[in-house]
Parts: C-alpha cells; sequence; structure tokens
C-alpha cells in the first residue's frame, strides 16, 4: 500500500466518517448512573473490610507494648493454646501414635474440648 | 432502562443496583454542574482523590471518559446494551484497580481503550454472526420537510452506508479505524491500546481504509457524491 493510495482512501472516505461523527449519541443517564453507583459500592466495599478482620485494637496501650515481644495479644493466644494442650496431655494420660494421627488411649469429655480449644486457639491466628 | 434494571451480562453480579437509582440521579445531576475550571486535575490525581474516598473524583472521571468508552463499544458492537455494558465493565475495572494505579504505567485514558477494546473483541467472539450490523439501534427516520432535512437524510444514509461497511472488517481493523477517526488517538498511543506495533498499526489502517473505500465506491453517487 503506497501512502499515496492511502491518502486517496482517506480523502474518499472523509465524508462518510463525518456523518457518522455527526450521528453520535452519548451514554444514557441510567447508564452514567449505574458506573457512579458502581464507584461508591467500591469505595465502600473497601471501607468496610479492613473494619471488618481487625479484632485487635490498635496497639497503642501499655498493655499492647508490654506484649509486644511475644507478639501482641496473639502471642498470648497461641501460648495460651499450646498450654491448654499441655494440660490436656498430662491428664489424657497414655498416647499412642497410629499413623499420621495422634490419638488419646482414653478419651474423655474434657480432653476433646482441650483438643477443640486448641483448634479454635490457632484458628485465631489467621 | 433504570439505574436499577442496569445489570451487565458479563457473569458478575452487579453491585448496590437496587438502591442506586434514585441516588445516581442526583449524583448525575451534581456532575452535570461545572467544576471549578481553573483547576483541571490530571487522570491519575483524580484516581488518587477517588482510591481516597473523593466521589466527586469518580464523577469527573466518568464525565471525561464514559462517554469517549461508550462511543468506541456502541461502534464496535452496533447494539446500545452491549455498548452500555462494556462502558460499565469497563468503568468498574477503572475503580478497582484505583488503589494500585501507577501513574507512570500509563495513561488512563489508554488503560481504559485497552480494557473496553478487548471487552468488545470478546464479546463479538461469544456472538454466532461476527459481521452483524446494527440492527434496532438505527436511527429514528426524519419524517419533516423542514429545510435542512434532505441534507440530514443524506449524512444518515453516508453514515449507515459506512456502519455496514466497517461490521464487514475484521475486528482489529475495525478498531484500529475507530481509534483513529473517531476517538483521534495518535497511532503510538492506538499500537498500546492494540499492543501491537506502531508499524503494524499504520498497516492495520490502510487495509481498513483500502477495504472501506472499496466497499463504499460503487454506492458514491447514490450518496450523493459527485465525484469527477
Amino acid at each position: 500500500m503506497t501512502p499515496h493510495r492511502d491518502a486517496e482512501d482517506e480523502a474518499a472516505l472523509a465524508a462518510f466518517f463525518a456523518a457518522a461523527r455527526a450521528e453520535e449519541e452519548g451514554p444514557s443517564v441510567a447508564l452514567l448512573s449505574a458506573i457512579l453507583a458502581d464507584a461508591a459500592g467500591i469505595h465502600a466495599d473497601r471501607a468496610v473490610a479492613p473494619a471488618a478482620r481487625r479484632f485487635l485494637p490498635a496497639g497503642s496501650g501499655w498493655g499492647a507494648r508490654l506484649l509486644a515481644p511475644i507478639g501482641g495479644w496473639r502471642g498470648i493466644a497461641v501460648l495460651g493454646g499450646c498450654a491448654a494442650f499441655g494440660f490436656w496431655l498430662g491428664l489424657a494420660g497414655n498416647l499412642s501414635l497410629d499413623g499420621t494421627t495422634l490419638t488419646t488411649v482414653a478419651a474423655s469429655e474434657s480432653a476433646v474440648t482441650g483438643v477443640d480449644a486448641f483448634f479454635d486457639l490457632a484458628a485465631l491466628e489467621q | 432502562m433504570t439505574a436499577a434494571a442496569r445489570a451487565p451480562a458479563f457473569g458478575r453480579a452487579p453491585l448496590f443496583r437496587q438502591e442506586t437509582a434514585a441516588r445516581g440521579t442526583a449524583i448525575v445531576s451534581r456532575m452535570t454542574r461545572s467544576p471549578d475550571a481553573d483547576a483541571e486535575p490530571s487522570d491519575a490525581a483524580l484516581l488518587a482523590l477517588y482510591a481516597d474516598g473523593d466521589q466527586a473524583a469518580a464523577r469527573m472521571l466518568t464525565a471525561r471518559h464514559a462517554p469517549r468508552v461508550f462511543a468506541l463499544a456502541r461502534r464496535m458492537l452496533g447494539e446500545v446494551a452491549e455498548a452500555e455494558d462494556v462502558t460499565q465493565e469497563t468503568m468498574l475495572r477503572l475503580w478497582k484497580i484505583a488503589p494500585d494505579w501507577q501513574a507512570d504505567r500509563a495513561a488512563v485514558a489508554t488503560w481504559l481503550y485497552r480494557v473496553a477494546s478487548n471487552l468488545c473483541i470478546d464479546q463479538l467472539r461469544r456472538r454466532r454472526n461476527p459481521t452483524r450490523s446494527a440492527s434496532d439501534d438505527a436511527l429514528p427516520e426524519i419524517a419533516d420537510d423542514a429545510p435542512g432535512a434532505e441534507h440530514r437524510l443524506q449524512a444518515d444514509d453516508r453514515a449507515a452506508a459506512l456502519r455496514e461497511a466497517l461490521a464487514a472488517l475484521p475486528d482489529r481493523q475495525r478498531l484500529a479505524i475507530l481509534l483513529r477517526h473517531f476517538e483521534d488517538r495518535p497511532n503510538p498511543e492506538i499500537a498500546a491500546i492494540l499492543d501491537a506495533s506502531v508499524e503494524a498499526v499504520e498497516s492495520l489502517l490502510a487495509r481498513a481504509r483500502r477495504d472501506l473505500a472499496q466497499r463504499l465506491a460503487p454506492r458514491r453517487a447514490e450518496l450523493g457524491f459527485t465525484d469527477g
């Protein structure tokens, strides 16, 4: 395609392009409203999400500073879980390892409660 | 179609659709009041403001870019409803990326055109007949005898003829023509939008113009051209 030929084509099409541009219609009010509603909605979602995940207060008090070396309140929760698990082990008596599952020889309601509590505390880490 | 009924057909649940009709109308009316003309922030600045919660920035971005995105989609797809879906989805992606926008990476307009172009091409591929031309979106007939009506009719006929010819082009050629001759984007920007080289864009445009000129040549006499 030679530049001269392309220039001829462009000149031949100029009136068609002009006619098509003149008939252009803009977006409807409904569409613009929906776009703006999306903008507001996206921002609202972002504002809510961080607050929903936050379950610890801002670490500015003396308690938070005291606990900071061990990971703050989360560290306390994990230590507590480990302590509870160890307490349960002491209460459970004999233990056996079957494959990949650690089971108690003498299952008791308090032992089950201890395991549940351990996993509940572990879930707080996430 | 009210804002409440505006639900783009992209398999994504619309957000806040039911409660936005009245609020959206109020938002648009505020948007049309002219802002301070002496302080026109850049698109990147507006996007940063929006990311910080400034809804006025979203209104300005919408006013600047939604009409152009809609115009491109309308011409690519030949249908108002699908063009509205593409426009809404394109702007939605802009709102989502706002907190992560890097001003030095691309111009907002270029990015929007690219997203809209890809959505249009995806939509065309989903259709069974990709050469389908505008149908129920044809312009209404002008039924008056006022002076100038014949001129308008002639312009309408030429526009319709071009629409048909454009619909017959391959997708990327049509896109290149629309971006160049309707959106007035320079070739380097078109290259960025189409993810192609400038030379490839120039070739696309030349082939597309040749194709259009050949298709329209037999109709020039009936469309009022008096070529020498």
